[in-house]
């Protein structure tokens, strides 16, 4: 296996406020390499955007990143100047956003914000534009050459998210980090989406990490997926792996939760309990233990790290889903309460 | 194997619940801004109202000491051009502003409101005629038509508060009228019409308290606006009439004598800008305060 | 940009204006006549020569015919009549000599407010809540609450007296003949732009920080855009939209306000005009000067309103 193009080591960004500190990243770490899909899949809260910001430096006020390391090509992101960090968005390393709507500049035309992203590293301005049309030609934008001079309010979603994406590979970058880029989208056209950037992720090469609370959209797209809960990786692997045989509560819950097309009418939908989790002060001992079917006395007390509990699949969990089916019989449970499987309470939930 | 859950609702530690009024009041209060300035405007009534029985001496009262005099114990704000007690003026000076800025904003209340609610709920016709007569009277050099008016109509008190009605209501009716415009999409309206409410009920019993907020502070910010209108007029020389003092005349009269006795002018520009300032600050903080979007 | 929907709509902008300008003209026209022999009644002349007067400006005809006379005075031959004060004293010459006085040091303070207002905005809203943006918050509010003519009068006691006294005359600002150059309209400028200045300011700062947290200055910066480039191709070209909206009011409260500092520094503009022909119920200029001041009221509206289109392409008609 080639080496990893981005190494994330640790990662901590929290923010801090007049009612305490809110650590929405709290110790992740993951590897990305050359070319592969990567998703990123955690409800709202979770950490998984502030985590793709983090990369790029561009986690809005008050967070700040506190600890850990970003090393691409063997230099710490996190270290850089100000300068040399400006140098790698948009050209190593380029980011598009959940709503294209109110991402691109409402004032500025089309083919302007994207020539932009390439003069601003050096491209002259002619060969720029020569290279917009082709690019927005590539992500099948069609009459290219007139909607170059459109502004964003003259295309529809679709076309909006295809200029974006097609901005963010401007510069050919090595990794392109989607930020939920369908989610503000119709449903015919977030697969149509999806597909573009497959196939683009096929053509160019480009490494994708895409941020998603959509398990669909990482079973689509991605070979290796990250699982976060609270602020934390709860589980990462290969993509079939995972799907096939989540170990992680979570996880398993999550998939579970998809309703499928083949169930019976009357089979409820199935949620997961609880609230999501107070960043502020997040759950003692592992983080999703009150909301957790399948918890034991340890999980209140002590935090689980991540260990490998199935060939390639981490997992930070005391019990997982292996365990669960043996001694639990989890795959029958109908009720999935807290503690409805393991049949753990303690007194108080803290 | 489904055990019984006898768990305990998580705590969630909620905010207390507070109204938009009773919350808006706690945050007007930490706004030390807005505080200092009520304090001000609170004194400044009171001065007001003390004028009305007492001032040093009388201030119509000519020559009782050598005209232009500066600062002395018997004149603590000195004499003006014409042998005048300044602060005697400058206290009646008071009522003049205060009947000017909050009288305005009392007649601009009775016909902007109306006319923005009627105009932003009933849509149509009436608010096309609306709308256009508002756009017309916003292209309308304010400070002249208002001194062409109050020339041709008398300098009175009342002609003066007139003028300016006359030329500024659109600004509380374009907002009354935006407010109506908005409010009239939302739910509750719509329910109240489903239920059969009156309109008269719709608009004065619903859109009208929710519109409340930005109105008051509409209003609050109108004063300062009047109070400085008038002072043109008055400096002009087509305001308020001698011998009846206003701050804008005082400050017109201290204007001709700047270069050697400057505390004629001093004084009332000093009483205008604060009271000015204190309304702008007041009203800012009422914005603030009632302003549900902002976190503090 | 330029397209049908465009011509129709500045076509009726237009027509709005002349239909407004007419409007308030005439309102004032006919206030005015009300008391037709009031100017008059400064000559204190009787009998045939008063007639002979009223016969000389036509102010023995019916009204609507007067009316119709003037506005064709004015359509065809752009003719504001003649003063009722100073026989024989044609008032557009007068109106026109005037209005470039005015035009100038209004101009300045338009410049002045609308340049330095902006600047100072912006560096606020990127310094936000450092002590130079609390300093600038907080003076903004006191900047537009006083009266241009406090403000001047302030100006004229540290510039004229104070530091004239002081330094010998090197500082002395003039209060005495009108020359026009820069050494004496500074201060009148500054003194009319000051309360706008500082309102502009406050409300680019407040737009400013509203478009920072924009998704789109997030992209332009993902994109790898230096600062300077964010601030001002994507930050303030949104931030100023709002900011052209109080164009048109703050062009005419400088209008109006020049006639209040007109009156203080002596300058022979438009305003001093106005301000002292009412007082002198000399009304042919009244009406001559104001339904000038009217129309340039209007094409300033208009200038606004085009303005906003280019600043921002969603608005098209």
């Amino acid at each position: 296996m080639a080496s990893p193009i981005l190494q994330v080591k640790h990662l901590k960004t929290h923010f801090p406020t007049h009612v305490g500190t809110v650590r929405a990243v709290d110790d992740v770490s993951f590897d990305l390499y050359p070319g592969e899909t990567l998703g990123i899949v955690g409800e709202s809260g979770s950490g998984k955007s502030i985590t793709a910001l983090s990369l790029l430096r561009l986690v809005p006020d008050p967070g700040r990143v506190v600890g850990g390391e970003i090393l691409f090509k063997n230099e710490d992101l996190l270290k850089m100047s100000d300068e040399d960090v400006r140098e790698v968005r948009g050209r190593d390393i380029a980011m598009i956003f959940q709503d294209p709507q109110s991402s691109l500049n409402p004032v500025l035309k089309v083919g302007f914000q994207i020539d932009e992203a390439m003069v601003a590293h050096g491209k002259p301005r002619s060969e720029a534009k020569k290279r917009t049309v082709d690019l927005l030609k590539r992500v099948r934008i069609p009459a290219a050459e007139s909607r170059v001079n459109d502004f964003p309010h003259q295309l529809s979603g679709g076309m909006r998210q295809r200029a974006m994406i097609a901005m963010g590979l401007a510069n050919a970058p090595q990794i392109l980090i989607a930020d939920e880029p369908t989610t503000a989208l119709d449903v015919t056209v977030q697969a149509q989406i999806l597909e573009l950037l497959g196939d683009l992720n096929r053509e160019l090469g480009t490494a994708i990490i895409m941020i998603t609370h959509n398990m669909g959209v990482v079973a689509g797209l991605c070979s290796r997926v990250i699982v976060m809960y609270a602020g934390r990786i709860v589980e990462q692997g290969p993509v079939d792996t995972i799907f096939e045989n989540p170990q992680h509560p979570y996880t398993w819950s999550l998939l579970r939760s998809v309703p499928r097309v083949d169930a019976l009418r009357h089979d409820r939908l199935r949620s997961i309990e609880g609230i999501a989790p107070d960043l502020l002060r997040p759950p003692k001992g592992c983080r999703f233990h009150p909301r957790c079917p399948f918890r034991v006395e340890k999980c209140y007390t002590d935090e689980p790290e991540l260990t490998m509990v199935a060939p390639d699949d981490l997992a930070a969990c005391w019990v997982t889903m292996d365990r669960a089916r043996k001694e639990m019989n989890a795959d029958e449970l109908v009720d999935i309460r807290p503690g409805a499987g393991s049949g753990y309470h303690k007194g108080d939930l803290a | 194997m489904a055990t019984v859950v006898a768990s305990r609702a998580v705590e969630i530690e909620m905010p207390e619940q507070a109204s938009l009024w009773s919350d808006a009041w706690r945050r007007l209060r930490r706004n030390r801004l807005a505080l200092v300035s009520t304090i001000y405007l609170v004194l400044l009534v009171a001065v007001a109202l003390i004028a009305l029985v007492w001032t040093p001496y009388r201030m119509s009262a000519i020559g009782i000491a050598p005209t232009y005099q500066g600062i002395t114990s018997a004149h603590w704000l000195g004499v003006d051009s014409l042998g005048r007690d300044i602060l005697s003026r400058l206290m009646v000076g008071t009522q003049v502003s205060l009947v000017v800025g909050l009288g305005t904003q009392v007649f601009v209340l009775l016909v902007g409101v109306p006319i923005g609610l009627a105009a932003g709920y009933y849509r149509g016709w009436f608010d096309n005629v609306v709308s256009l007569v508002i756009n017309i009277f916003y292209g309308i050099p304010d400070v002249l038509v208002a001194m062409i008016m109050v020339f041709l109509l008398g300098p009175s008190l009342t002609n003066i508060i007139i003028a300016i009605v006359v030329t500024r209501w659109m600004d509380m009716a374009r907002l009354v009228r935006g407010q109506a415009l908005s409010l009239r999409e939302r739910e509750f309206i719509e329910a109240g019409r489903a239920a059969g409410a009156k309109p008269f009920k719709m608009l004065f019993g619903h859109i009208l308290p929710n519109a409340l907020g930005p109105i008051i502070v509409q209003a609050t910010l109108g004063v300062p606006g009047a109070i400085l209108f008038e002072a043109f007029l008055s400096f002009l020389g087509v305001g308020v009439q001698p011998p009846t003092p206003s701050w804008g005349s005082m400050a017109a009269d201290g204007v001709r004598a700047i270069e050697f006795a400057p505390h004629i002018v001093i004084a009332p520009s000093i009483a205008l800008s604060l009271t000015l300032i204190a309304f702008n600050f007041l009203g800012d903080g009422l914005r603030d305060a009632l302003d549900p979007r902002s976190r503090r | 940009m330029f397209t049908k929907g465009m011509a129709i709509y500045i076509g009726q902008r237009i027509v709005l204006i002349a239909f407004t300008v007419l409007v308030v003209s005439s309102v004032v026209f006919l206030g005015i006549h009300r008391l037709p022999g009031d100017a008059l009644l400064n000559e204190k002349v009787k009998g045939a020569a008063y007639l002979a007067l009223l016969h000389h400006y036509g102010l023995d005809q019916p009204l609507y015919v007067q009316y119709e006379n003037y506005l064709v005075g004015i359509v065809t031959r752009g003719d504001l009549g003649e003063s009722l004060v100073n026989r024989g004293l044609q008032i557009r010459p007068l109106v026109e000599r005037e209005l470039a006085v005015s035009a100038e040091v209004g101009g300045l303070a338009l410049v002045f407010t609308i340049g330095l207002g902006i600047v100072l905005g912006v560096f606020a809203a990127v310094r936000q809540n450092t002590w130079l943006d609390y300093l600038l918050t907080t003076t903004s509010v006191v900047g537009y609450s006083m009266p241009n003519f406090v403000i001047a009068a302030f100006l004229i006691l540290v510039f004229g007296v104070w530091l004239g006294n002081a330094t010998q005359g090197t500082f002395y600002y003039q209060l005495g003949a009108w020359k026009g150059d820069i050494g004496q309209i500074w201060l009148p400028a500054f003194a009319l732009g000051f309360p706008y200045a500082s309102y502009v300011a406050r409300l680019t700062r407040a737009s400013m920080l509203e478009v920072i947290r924009q998704d789109y200055v997030r992209t332009a910066r993902a994109k790898g855009l230096s600062e300077i480039t964010i601030l001002v191709r994507h930050a303030l070209r949104n931030a100023l939209i709002p900011v052209t909206t109080i164009l048109g009011p703050l062009t005419i409260g400088i209008i109006t306000g020049s006639v209040v500092i007109e009156n203080v520094f002596g300058i022979p503009g438009l305003g001093k005009e106005f301000a002292q022909s009412i007082l002198n119920r000399d009304y042919a200029i009244v009406i001559g000067v104001f339904t000038m001041y009217a129309g340039m009221v209007g094409l300033a509206n208009l200038l606004v309103d085009l303005g906003y289109v280019v600043l921002d392409p969603r608005i098209r008609y």
